[in-house]
C-alpha cells in the first residue's frame, strides 16, 4: 500500500529523466545538424565554417 | 559583415527580452507566492511559512528552468557567440528544461488552476513567452554548434538532482502537509492533480 504516493513521485521522477535525456539528445543532434552560427574573432564577426 | 553586424544586434535584443521574461517572470511569480497566490494549503487553508514557501517556489520546474534562462541568456546579449565549458552545460540544461517546461504546462498542467491578473500575466511569461523565445532564439541565433556528448552528460546532473531533491522534499513535505496529494487545495482555486511544475 502506497498512501504517500511514493510510487507516483519515482515514477514521475523517471518519467521526467527519461524525457529530459531524450530531448537532451535531440538538442545534441539538432546542434551538429544546423548551420553553424557565425563566431566572432579579434577583428570582429566571420561566418562560421560548416560542422 | 554588415549582415553578421546586424544579425548580433538582433541576436542581442532577442536574449535581452528573453532575459527579461524569465527574470521578471521567475521574481513576480515569486512576490505573488509570498503573497499567498496560487499556493497549495493545508486543509484548514492556512499559509505556510515563508520559508517553506521560499523551499517551495525554488523547488518547481519551471522556476529553476527559467533561472537557468535567464542565467544563460544574459551572457549572450554582450557576447551573441558567448562560450564556454560551464555555460555550455547550463544552456542544454536550460534548453531542455524550458522545452519540458513549455510542453508539459501546455499539454497536461494548464487547466489545472484557473489564474488571473498578475498571477495570469507572469504564468504567460514563464510558460509560454519563456519557453518560445528560448527555442526560437536557439533556433534562429544559436550560438551553434555549442554541445557535445560529453555536455550532454554532464547536463544529466541537475535533473537527476531535481528528482532526488524532489524524492527528499516530497516526503518530508507530504509528512507535515497536504500539498503533495490528489485532489489538493490552493489559495486561488483546486487543483486535481499532484503538480511539482
Amino acid at each position: 500500500v502506497d498512501r504517500l504516493g511514493y510510487v507516483d513521485v519515482i515514477r514521475n521522477g523517471l518519467i521526467l529523466n527519461l524525457v529530459l535525456i531524450g530531448v537532451g539528445a535531440l538538442y545534441l543532434y539538432l546542434d551538429h545538424r544546423l548551420p553553424a552560427t557565425p563566431r566572432e574573432t579579434g577583428a570582429g564577426l566571420e561566418a562560421a565554417a560548416g560542422p | 559583415v554588415t549582415a553578421l553586424t546586424s544579425l548580433r544586434r538582433v541576436s542581442s535584443l532577442w536574449y535581452l527580452i528573453l532575459f527579461a521574461v524569465s527574470a521578471t517572470g521567475v521574481i513576480w511569480q515569486l512576490v505573488l507566492f509570498l503573497q499567498g497566490v496560487g499556493v497549495v494549503t493545508g486543509a484548514g487553508g492556512q499559509l505556510p511559512g515563508h520559508l517553506t514557501l521560499l523551499v517551495r517556489f525554488f523547488s518547481y520546474f519551471t522556476t529553476e528552468a527559467n533561472i537557468l534562462v535567464a542565467v544563460t541568456s544574459a551572457p549572450l546579449v554582450l557576447r551573441p557567440g558567448h562560450d564556454g565549458p560551464v555555460w555550455r552545460v547550463l544552456r542544454l540544461n536550460a534548453l531542455f528544461g524550458i522545452t519540458v517546461t513549455g510542453v508539459v504546462y501546455s499539454t497536461l498542467l494548464r487547466g489545472i488552476v484557473e489564474l488571473h491578473g498578475a498571477a495570469a500575466f507572469t504564468n504567460t511569461l514563464v510558460h509560454y513567452l519563456s519557453p518560445l523565445l528560448a527555442v526560437v532564439g536557439w533556433l534562429i541565433f544559436g550560438p551553434r554548434p555549442r554541445i557535445t556528448e560529453n555536455t550532454l552528460m554532464l547536463s544529466l546532473i541537475w535533473p537527476v538532482l531535481y528528482v532526488a531533491w524532489t524524492f527528499a522534499h516530497g516526503a518530508v513535505a507530504t509528512r507535515s502537509s497536504t500539498w503533495t496529494g490528489s485532489g489538493m487545495s490552493t489559495s486561488s482555486g483546486t487543483a486535481s492533480s499532484s503538480t511539482w511544475c
